[in-house]
């Protein structure tokens, strides 16, 4: 047998990777036909993390959340049941429920009930606020009381009937929990630019993915109004190199003047949690 | 007069800081929950000891130093602190953060009398004596009743003890460390404290602890691994990288930003038991320091990412009412006041405000009720005079700090650190209109390179402690003053002793090259380096801001040094730049700024005030001096009180021009 090496090849490590892509995981114990001394591993960790891969002690693999938002992007939906079955390469069980977390904190993907149960999605898919949650439950509400009393009216002799257009009018009310246009395409896309790498939004860059869409000015109200109903954090300037004066313009203002040039999305459990 | 809204700058060392608790208490709490981590893992499961790392974002004044001074606060003595900011000159390494440590090591944890050094180690001998770390200082004191023999074996016990569970640690380092607090002498603790850090001991020093030989390179991270498993049983070392913005180099290059990202990840894989806390302005990180970040460095540096909040409404109530109850109960008034309840609805439901914009805004709101509303808008309208002004008293706070680190070095017998000198030469010959230069990269000789444009130039800062190290620089400086032009600079008030034979012999031969050039800093031009290095670095981070509270941008300072300090006429880097001066090796050079040649007019003072309008007393002295070297401080304020009907006096320290109708 012959002894660990310090090294391995340009073409070993080329093909290693591509094979790693390919399959999302390969068992370490057969990447490579040699096995490695510490400084060879140690080398080989970091050329690997070089790559965004990982290295574990069973798997090198690409990273779970990459594989996660890969998988995300081409579904719909992954109930939380069947998360495991879209990933390759788990060292342990304890790893899905820190995937899940981290996702969540960086707002990378959201939590929805799929039948009843949580699921996974985007974190772009826009999902109902409590305010239209409200709503539409007090509407439901109206309706079935509605339907029950116009159920008993039938009995009632002569029989007491619901007006078509009522019944259209609240049935439309639940319908309506859609984005409601500007106000919530701005929050959309500000969600849409907050990463884990970008958790506060430059709002010139917030801007131009808006344009045509949004009037400029309008986003600097938005953004206001966001920040007064606590979606929003406007934060000042914190570049070291000068705003440009055409971006200055189009910042919403602090109390002295200065233009507030990044825009963090807030959580609904307060301005502390990022 | 001073009141709680003039220090919108707080003391990270200060133990007296106001403090709304609920303001990004999530982040405070994950850093004392992550200690909490530390210090159980290093007793009680010593292999899975590793270390945290942190990044804590946000704008200018959103509180990342107060935060510092808050866990502190919070700490006590279960946490040391040490506090480290990119030097503008060189690449962090780990022999800085070494003596960075150790020098943090001196402070004392908020409201104790110890300090940091002596209860790390008072805890590490109570934990191996089975006393717990609760009660340091009882270690302490019966170690330093100890006859000298139970002394040294108690400390032979505890080196053991913590090998024992730590087989990789530097015993021969630990029980240096273990010995300082019951040191022989001030001269012993030292030249203990000097050789811990990783700094040259003068040869006297090393005679003193029986050693020959600096700590070399190869024991400065072992060193650094041992400290931090020492502390963490007790004292976990929270180690904060402060303005980081200042990596961000000019001409683009990230050479700098991927040396600290190399230093944190090596410390962050190899050293166990540290809490490394990183902070920058968010907007700077996000878009230009994280894009510089190769993949490996990111999933360390950025794996623990948390954004300073703003104060809410509630917390901005709470912020005035902490700041307004510090002053005299006669004095102050229900909230908002010092904003009355139209300036709340701007400044407490706002968007934006930090709790700088918001101090410095109570501060203005207190100002104008006290001072003629007149003088205010007079101020607004002299905004060049009054940024002027604003500066120049920035810059002398910075030059009060520069000293305080100059005579803290001569106290400790040892020269002021080479990459602060440097971090000012680069500095003032960035300012200066230095052509294109380059910094000392790897195991170069030299510390800065530049293209004169004939034979190229090289700068070397031979700020060694130890002769054999001195003499070393000063054959490399003598060998490449062979081909090209070469300037050594060193602190005058260090000069080479009789015994150094090979670093004087080297002098000698280097002032006789004919490219060669030998520089020696007076106490001022040191003094000015160090301030000239602090008050640029705390431009970049947005840290100097007018009396409106808004950062002043890092072009208006640029521009500011280059008009009113003149570093390009500054004696060391005329010198360097190979420009003719008055002064020859070794004299005293002619303090810097250079004269300004004044208009005639009625007497030096007025002349000057008329021209400037606005500025402070330590400003008009240093005009004064510059005219004629003789005039003291006593002259100008009696020449000052003269003009009395001329001038308008704001404070004590700032005076203004006032136009007389004929």
């Amino acid at each position: 047998m012959s002894p660990p090496a310090d090294v391995v090849s340009p073409a070993e490590f080329e093909a290693l990777v591509r094979r790693v892509r390919a399959e999302r995981a390969v068992p370490r114990k057969n990447a490579l036909a040699h096995t490695l001394s510490p400084r060879g591993e140690a080398w080989l960790r970091d050329a690997l993390a070089r790559k965004n891969l990982e290295s574990g002690k069973r798997f090198i693999r690409v990273p779970l959340a990459e594989q996660l938002n890969r998988a995300l992007g081409a579904s719909v939906s992954i109930s939380l049941n069947a998360l495991k079955k879209n990933l390759v390469g788990l060292e342990a069980a304890s790893e899905l429920k820190e995937l899940v977390t981290d996702l969540l904190r960086v707002k990378s993907a959201r939590l929805v009930l799929e039948r009843g149960k949580p699921a996974l999605v985007r974190f772009v898919v826009p999902v109902v606020s409590p305010h239209q949650l409200s709503e539409a439950l007090a509407a439901a509400e109206s309706l079935v009381r509605l339907l029950r009393a116009g159920k008993a009216g039938a009995k009632k002799s002569p029989p007491v009937g619901i007006r078509v257009s009522d019944l259209r009018a609240l049935l439309s009310t639940i319908g309506s929990t859609q984005p409601a246009a500007s106000h919530d395409r701005v929050l959309a896309q500000l969600a849409k630019l907050t990463s884990e790498n970008e958790p506060i939004v430059f709002v010139p860059t917030l801007l131009e993915a808006l344009r045509g869409e949004v009037e400029g000015e309008a986003v600097a109200a938005l953004l206001l109004e966001a920040h007064r109903s606590g979606r929003a954090e406007l934060r000042p300037d914190s570049g070291v190199n000068p705003l440009s004066s055409a971006h200055a313009a189009l910042c919403p203002k602090g109390p002295t003047g200065a233009p507030l040039s990044y825009v963090r999305l807030l959580s609904q459990r307060g301005p502390d949690h990022t | 007069m001073t009141t709680p809204f003039d220090s919108e700058h707080v003391d990270a060392w200060s133990d007296d800081v106001a403090d709304v608790e609920s303001l990004n208490a999530a982040v405070s709490d994950s850093i004392l929950t992550g200690l909490e981590t530390v210090r159980r893992d290093a007793r009680d499961a010593p292999t899975q000891l590793k270390s945290q790392c942190l990044l804590v974002l946000g704008p200018a004044g959103a509180g990342k130093t107060h935060l510092f001074a808050r866990l502190r606060r919070k700490s006590g003595s279960r946490a040391a602190f040490v506090l480290l900011r990119p030097e503008v000159g060189t690449e962090p390494t780990t022999r800085h953060v070494l003596a960075a440590a150790v020098d943090a090591l001196k402070h004392k944890p908020a409201n104790h009398d110890e300090t940091q050094l002596d209860i790390l180690v008072g805890a590490a001998l109570a934990l191996q004596s089975g006393h717990g770390a609760r009660f340091p200082s009882a270690a302490l004191d019966a170690l330093r009743s100890a006859s000298k023999t139970q002394r040294e074996q108690l400390i032979n016990n505890t080196v053991d003890a913590i090998a024992g569970r730590y087989p990789d640690i530097d015993e021969t380092w630990l029980h240096r460390l273990l010995t300082v607090p019951t040191a022989e002498s001030s001269a012993q603790r030292r030249a203990l404290l000097t050789w811990l850090s990783g700094r040259e001991p003068e040869q006297l020093q090393l005679e003193r602890l029986g050693l020959k030989e600096p700590l070399p390179d190869t024991s400065v991270l072992p060193a650094l691994k041992t400290l931090a498993i020492v502390a963490a049983q007790s004292t976990p070392l929270v180690m904060m990288f402060d303005q980081l913005e200042n990596l961000v180099q000019d001409d683009e290059t990230t050479s700098r930003i991927t040396a600290y990202a190399t230093l944190v990840s090596e410390l962050y894989d190899s050293v166990r038991g540290l809490m490394i806390l990183q902070m920058a302005l968010d907007g700077e990180w996000q878009q230009r320091i994280s894009p510089s970040l190769a993949a490996s460095h990111r999933s360390r540096l950025e794996r623990n990412r948390q954004l300073l909040s703003l104060p809410t409404e509630q917390q901005r109530s709470e912020l005035v009412d902490a700041w307004t109850r510090r002053m005299p109960p006669g004095e102050r008034k229900p909230p908002p006041w010092p904003l009355s309840e139209a300036q709340w609805q701007v400044w407490g439901k706002g968007p934006g405000v930090t709790p700088r914009t918001l101090m410095v805004a109570c501060r203005e709101a207190l100002a104008r009720g006290v001072a003629p509303e007149a003088d205010a808008s007079r101020l607004e309208e002299d905004g060049a005079e009054v940024l002027d002004a604003r500066l120049e008293e920035l810059w002398q706070a910075t030059l009060i700090e520069a000293r305080a680190r100059s005579k803290l070095a001569s106290d400790e017998t040892r020269p002021v650190d080479a990459e602060h000198i440097l971090g000012g030469l680069v500095g003032a010959l960035r300012l200066g209109g230095a052509p294109r230069f380059s910094m000392k990269k790897g195991k170069q000789p030299h510390d800065l390179r530049f293209n004169d444009g004939v034979t190229g130039a090289e700068v070397y800062v031979v700020q060694q402690g130890n002769g054999r190290s001195a003499a070393t620089a000063m054959s490399r400086a003598v060998v490449a003053a062979k081909d090209r032009r070469v300037i050594a600079v060193r602190e005058a008030s260090r000069p080479f002793p009789k015994s150094w034979a090979k670093s004087v012999e080297g002098l000698k031969l280097l002032q006789h090259a004919p490219l060669g050039r030998w520089h020696e800093l007076s106490p001022n031009e040191v003094n000015d380096l160090l301030a000239l290095s602090g008050l640029l670095a705390s431009a970049r981070s947005q840290d100097l801001s007018g009396r409106d509270g808004k950062p002043i941008p890092e072009a208006a300072v640029h521009e500011w040094v280059k008009r009113c300090l003149r570093p390009d006429q500054w004696p060391v880097i005329a010198s360097i730049l190979g420009e003719k001066t008055p002064e020859t090796a070794g004299a005293e050079p002619t303090r810097a700024p250079r004269p300004l040649q004044m208009p005639p007019g009625d007497g030096t003072m007025a002349s000057v005030l008329r021209r400037l309008r606005l500025a402070s007393v330590d400003r008009l002295v240093r005009e004064a001096r510059a005219v004629a070297k003789e005039r003291t401080r006593s002259e100008v304020l009696a020449e000052l009180r003269g003009l009395e009907k001329r001038i308008r006096w704001f404070g004590r320290s700032i005076v203004q021009w006032v136009e007389v109708q004929r």
